[in-house]
């Protein structure tokens, strides 16, 4: 349903679930749940389930093909599978190709990498996380990131949905925001559109889409140039901004190899951890050893000179009055330079921050857009304070803080899994391998497995095993991975229902419901910690097999189990105690899995039985895990690990003689236009798309509860326009109306609010869901080329310039 | 006596719809039948645009409309002043759905009851759908099933901001009555006269 | 208000707006005319000894009437429930007024019928009761509307009169018509009394509209609908211009020349006029938005009109 994890109570009244509500003694959410979350039992009584393996029968394939299911038995289907993927296994694993959208058992994600696949052919975050996650990452190792409920007093919200309607833990999350907001906690949001963020915010601020950059770079300017608010000391004692930059744009090092400060007292510089270092220079160009250098504080100084609040309006068109007034505000409510004591600690307070997330940074410069929004708050020495803007893990394992380089926190910005190694030409579909900082952009894989040459393949795809996921429906412009799913000779599907890209299948191996299945969780927690059980409450209905069994099952016949074993032991923290490490050639059950995972985690009186009686373990961060985790190492401010990874990739790809973009690798953010800005006469207005809470994360619009009321609400009746725009085009409410890009178009009803930016045309997530007949479906907008892709990042361009107009009837002239 | 009611804080709402659908699955109403939902509200033009989300539910007014028109006694209002159907007596002559100037009740027509929400019964839907009659009138029934004993209507227990606050109105003290007190309670089209259970607060 | 700016939603659409009332509309407009014009007939036709007349009046709301009745609840089978709450609910009220006049006309005429063993007092006794009973009938779908205080249209007391009045103009049609066609002197009285009666049902039906000004927003809203939206082809062109104004040139016609064949179309537009005055009024029952609407903005209609 989603890819959190609320705690839940489940009534099952004669074996029929009848009730879900939130489970109150869970201190994520509290007792609270969302729409989704209730209505969960629907996905499991579903008629439209996969209710046993089924294999195709009409070879032909495509929309309005009628796959001709056939039921037969798991030992049938799994000696197909066998047949398929063992010649592969043992001969080139790379044509082997996975889509894997299962975010509740994301240790399952791994499974391809076990099978010596390296790929990834789903969205995992080009559309929201892949500018966000890295840079979280880099900055505090963190995978996620929300301001402080508790102490924040002023909140900056941008292109983001949290404690209103998406995003981290929705049900504690909108607790948490309303108990804040009426204690006083003011709210601007920053959103082309009147989302539930800006309608309960003290004030709206409407920006052009995309811009939410040069947004933040005026901000910064107003902070710094005019109203000379920002925390000195914490830039100075806990940030890179006073070390000394070369003219490569990397550190300049001292012959021993460190970082340098300039000290001002001694007239020189000296190594970052001198002793004598009295007094740490923030800004300034020093000369050292004969060459030019200058502090990493005023290298942003020279780029910020030119986001004038004026420059910017014209590009984001918030008035720069509106940049001045919520910068002072901003910097006023921040508090600079107070201290508060919590749990018997001191710690800086910072309660004003500024909380963003895909609508700001999935764009074309996303990592810059990331980076610029996390600056703000840097700026203001909020990060991982009392009241600022916090880290969050993406699981159990926590922050991941080492000590690294010149005294920094250790940059993690692959969360998801390792880094992978440069290669050229790349194993990956996805050009993992040219991606040292960034998410696997899965849009990639689409466009290399459609245009092998362009990325210098070396083989061809042959199978797609997709798990819990639909690229048909999640990747942009669909017509290209239906054209990519033509070229496999093979699908495999694991699922639960039968959706457009399962249509596509070979063989369906269907899962378990959550309802019928036992997993523990603990994902992207903000404010608590802890493992929460996910227990089967009914047997299976049908005759489904738990995906993560088949997965195993897989392995064993494909003759890599003790591969999986260990990367299991891994991926669930087994390693922890020798004899909880899987045994290699054994197959484990699933239940066996989440007993050694919860026991590793908390102790052998702590196993599945545990769990089953207790539900889970999940308890509020203390002060100590929250605040500062790795206080005494330094965090980024100046990004020198972006800068530096783009010059080694640089440096990687000479030779090869093959183009790749590495200029988006900058140390800080600037504003450039990307392919969407700048006046555009044929596509004047900007299409965006949205998150509501009832479809907050995952697709739910096959359950008709949830889809019915899409229909019927404000922001999901149509396609939103401002009424002056619609004017302008000769458009009513309710018009049939298309919309077109470069790259597609769509149909709805136009639906006119008053709460619209007049340059934009907003698509809800809600209408591009299977559950409407006529789909409005936002990605046919969307490209799929690099040249919409941020090459640091991963990230997509999700906004698409279009035009909009009346549907013409087809057949008439 | 006591009068079972509620305060509903526009300040908090963030139109979720969580208790939209937790009215749906705890009551198991069929398609279309919204015994709990929210209005979206816009005013003012771009960019002075104010958008509230506006909650809303059977009202049990205590002079209740819907019951004085029913002509067979099967609206009728307990003593809390939680205002019922009874489906044995109901004919759906459906004048209470005229009557009631708030939308809050909803026709149940027998083909409803055979399709479901998938277009066949579910084995969810055959467990939830045993207490309806086709052909009746259904509404909110204040979860009458939890208020009977001792728990909060499910839209309220559900509500992530805690926007919906359940209580005796009776009692001076209760949690709804003190924050009507001091934030100025409003009942929804007081003018109509119906005097409501139901009172919003901004 | 223009009719353009109602924003009317439907029963699952959540954006704030007039919601209509979508309940109401065929069956019980059927049942509301056959009932208005079954009684009137029997209170002319009695009035005008014109047994025929009552005969029919107590067919059409023994047999018509209670046949639309039962067409539309939810549980016809339980139709009996509805005597039970006479106190205060008028569909009660109206009902059991129904049977009376059923079994009070039935033996009022049943000597007529060639009974000729009951009673003259019981048939005077039986007769005035029915003719009591006729009278509720005719009014008791006005105040049923009346007493529906969600919508505000309907919330007055110009209902019961409107009802009352199309009502016997209903039954002085339909006594002109079994008059004509079973040969019995045309009472020219009764011709003049149709003329008086539409006049005045034109000025009621006025009021109506003209009144609205003074009321709810909801009760301008759906004159709006009336007057200048959906409804306004059936309101003002069938029901006012045809029902009254054709009516009243035919029946001017049929005094001037006697013909029967104008009087007959009369007869047709009256009755016609009469059921979409009372569809019109049925279909633009709006219920008032749970929170007052601000001034329309221009363009923000979610749905102008009335949807369906």
């Amino acid at each position: 349903m989603c890819l959190h994890g609320c705690g839940i109570r489940v009534h099952v009244v004669d074996g029929i679930v009848t009730k879900i509500e939130g489970d109150p003694t869970n201190p994520d959410n509290l007792g609270k749940l969302c729409p989704k979350g209730n209505v969960g039992m629907l996905r499991l009584y579903d008629p439209k389930r996969v209710k046993a393996p089924m294999v195709r029968t009409n070879p032909r394939k495509g929309p309005g093909e009628d796959p001709g299911w056939k039921e037969i038995s798991w030992d049938e289907a799994m000696d197909l599978v066998t047949q398929k993927l063992e010649p592969i296994r043992k001969t080139d694993p790379r044509k082997l190709v996975v889509a894997s959208g299962d975010f509740q058992r994301i240790f399952n994600w791994a499974w391809p990498a076990a099978f010596g696949s390296p790929h990834f052919f789903s969205t995992v975050g080009q559309y929201c996380g892949a500018a966000y996650h890295p840079i979280n990452g880099i900055t505090d190792t963190s995978f996620a990131a929300v301001n402080d409920y508790e102490y924040c007093k002023y909140w900056l919200q941008v292109g983001a949905g949290d404690g209103f309607s998406s995003h981290l833990h929705l049900s504690g999350s909108a607790k948490r925001m309303a108990d804040a907001r009426m204690n006083g906690m003011r709210v601007v949001t920053v959103e082309p559109r009147m989302s539930p963020a800006a309608a309960k915010a003290d004030e709206w601020v409407p920006i052009r889409p995309g811009t939410d950059r040069a947004f933040a770079l005026g901000l910064m300017h107003s902070l710094v140039f005019e109203h000379k608010l920002y925390d000195a000391e914490f830039l100075r004692h806990r940030t890179n901004a006073p070390y000394l930059i070369g003219p490569s744009g990397t550190y300049a090092l001292s012959p021993g190899g460190k970082a340098m400060v300039w000290d001002p007292a001694a007239g020189r510089a000296r190594e970052w951890d001198d002793p004598e270092v009295s007094e740490l220079a923030l800004e300034g160009r020093y000369e050292v050893d004969g060459v030019e250098c200058a502090t990493g504080f005023q290298l942003f100084l020279d780029v910020l000179e030119r986001h004038t609040p004026e420059r910017m309006e014209e590009i984001c068109t918030v008035p720069a009055a509106t940049m001045r007034r919520l910068a002072y505000e901003l910097g006023d409510a921040a508090h600079i330079g107070e201290t508060i004591v919590i749990e018997g600690k001191e710690y800086p307070y910072r309660p004003a921050a500024v909380n963003y997330y895909r609508g700001a940074v999935a764009h074309k410069d996303g990592g810059q857009d990331s980076m610029a929004l996390k600056m703000v708050n840097t700026l203001l020495g909020n990060i991982d304070v009392p009241g600022g803007h916090l880290g969050v893990p993406l699981d159990l394992r926590g922050f991941f803080i080492e000590p690294g380089e010149h005294g920094m926190l250790k940059p993690q910005p692959h969360i998801l899994h390792p880094p992978v190694p440069f290669k050229f030409p790349a194993d990956s579909l996805q050009m993992m391998e040219w991606f040292p900082l960034g998410m696997d952009a899965g849009h990639v894989a689409v466009d290399a497995v459609l245009n092998p040459e362009r990325y210098r393949l070396d083989y061809t795809p042959e199978v797609l095993l997709t798990y819990h996921s639909n690229p048909v429906w999640n990747m942009p412009a669909p017509d290209k991975v239906r054209r990519a799913l033509e070229k496999f000779s093979y699908i495999i599907s694991i699922d639960v229902v039968v959706n457009p890209t399962t249509e596509w299948a070979d063989l369906i191996l269907p899962d378990h419901t959550y309802l019928e299945s036992t997993l523990a969780v603990s994902l992207e927690p903000p404010v608590v910690k802890g493992l929460a059980l996910r227990q089967a409450v009914v047997p299976p209905l049908y005759d489904t097999r738990d995906a993560t069994e088949i997965l195993i099952d897989i392995a064993e016949r494909c003759g890599f189990l003790d591969v999986w074993n260990g990367f299991l032991s891994f991926l669930l923290g087994l390693t922890v105690r020798d004899d909880l490490v899987l045994a290699p050639d054994r197959k484990y059950s699933n239940e066996e899995l989440i007993d050694r995972m919860c026991r590793a985690a908390y102790g052998d009186d702590h196993g599945l039985e545990w769990f089953k009686a207790n539900g889970h373990m999940v308890t509020k961060r203390n002060a100590s895990e929250t605040y500062l985790p790795y206080d005494g190492l330094r965090i980024p401010f100046y990004y020198e690990t972006i800068k530096a990874a783009g010059i080694e990739l640089k440096e990687r790809f000479e030779g090869t003689g093959y183009e790749w973009d590495t200029t988006g690798y900058v140390p800080l953010p600037a504003w450039s236009d990307g392919p969407i800005h700048g006046d555009d006469p044929d596509y004047p207005l900007y299409a965006i798309t949205f998150k509501t809470a009832e479809t907050n994360f995952a697709e739910t619009m096959s359950i008709p509860v949830i889809s019915d009321l899409t229909k019927g609400a404000a922001q999901t009746r149509g396609i939103l326009l401002n009424p002056a725009t619609a004017r302008r085009y000769g458009l009513a409410d309710g018009d049939p109306i298309e919309v077109e890009s470069r790259f597609g178009r769509l149909e709805g009803s136009a639906a006119l609010t008053e709460g619209l930016h007049p340059d934009v045309v907003a698509v809800a997530n809600a209408l591009t869901g299977n559950g409407r007949k006529l789909g409005a479906h936002f990605n046919t907008l969307l490209p799929s080329e690099l040249e919409y892709t941020d090459l640091f990042s991963g990230a997509l361009e999700s906004v698409a310039r279009v035009q909009v107009r009346h549907r013409v009837k087809e057949g008439v002239a | 006596m006591t009068r079972w009611g509620m305060v509903i804080d526009l300040a908090r709402c963030i139109g979720c719809n969580a208790c939209t659908v937790a009215c749906k699955t705890e009551n198991g109403t069929p398609p279309d039948h919204y015994w709990a939902r929210v209005y979206t509200e816009e005013r003012g033009t771009f960019p002075d645009t104010k958008v509230t989300y506006v909650p809303a539910l059977c009202n049990h007014c205590e002079d209740a409309p819907c019951v004085t028109v029913c002509p067979t006694g099967a609206s009728h209002q307990r003593a809390d002043g939680i205002v019922l159907v009874d489906r044995d007596k109901c004919i759906g002559c459906r004048a209470c759905m005229v009557a009631c100037p708030y939308g809050n009740r909803f026709f149940l027509r027998k083909r409803d009851l055979k399709t479901g929400y998938y277009g066949e019964r579910t084995a969810y839907e055959d467990a939830k759908w045993k207490w309806f009659v086709g052909g009746t009138v259904t509404k909110c029934t204040f979860c009458v099933h939890r208020v009977d004993k001792g728990l909060e209507p499910a839209c309220v227990v559900t509500c992530p901001t805690e926007a919906r606050i359940f209580g005796d109105l009776a009692d001076p003290e209760s949690r709804p009555s003190v924050l009507i007190r001091k934030r100025n309670g409003k009942q929804p089209l007081a003018e109509m006269g119906t005097n409501p259970s139901v009172y919003y607060v901004e | 208000m223009s009719a353009t700016n109602v924003v009317v939603i439907g029963r699952s659409q959540f954006t704030m707006g007039y919601r209509h009332q979508q309940e109401w509309s065929w069956l019980i407009t059927t049942a509301f005319f056959l009932g208005n014009v079954g009684a009137g007939l029997f209170l002319v036709s009695y009035a005008t000894g014109l047994s025929l007349g009552a005969g029919i009046g107590l067919l059409i709301v023994g047999v018509g009437k209670s046949a639309a009745h039962l067409l539309y609840l939810g549980r016809p089978e339980r139709f009996l429930r509805v005597i039970v709450r006479w106190r205060t609910s008028w569909i009660s009220r109206g009902l059991i007024a129904m049977g009376l006049l059923l079994v009070c006309g039935v033996v009022y005429l049943a000597r007529y019928l060639g009974a000729s063993f009951v009673p003259h007092d019981v048939t005077v006794a039986f007769g005035v009761a029915a003719v009591i009973a006729a009278v509720v009938v005719m009014v008791y779908d006005g105040f049923v509307l009346k007493a529906s205080r969600g919508t505000p249209l309907w919330n007055t007391y110009l209902m019961p009169v409107l009802a009352l009045f199309y009502a016997l103009l209903g039954g002085t049609t339909l006594t002109l018509v079994v008059q004509a066609g079973s040969g019995a002197t045309t009472h020219a009285q009764l011709e003049w009394l149709e003329i008086a009666l539409l006049a005045l049902n034109g000025v009621l039906v006025g009021l109506v509209i003209v009144t609205a000004q003074a009321r709810q927003a909801a009760v301008q809203a759906a004159v709006a609908l009336l007057t200048r939206g959906p409804m306004t082809r059936v309101f003002l062109g069938v029901a006012v211009g045809l029902g009254i104004g054709g009516t009243l040139a035919l029946v001017g016609v049929s005094i001037a020349t006697g013909s029967v064949a104008a009087l007959a179309v009369a007869a047709v537009t009256d009755l016609c006029g009469h059921f979409f005055v009372f569809f019109s009024l049925l279909r633009v029952g709006l219920h008032p938005p749970l929170r007052p609407l601000p001034q329309p903005v221009a363009g923000h209609g979610a749905q102008a009109g009335v949807s369906r």
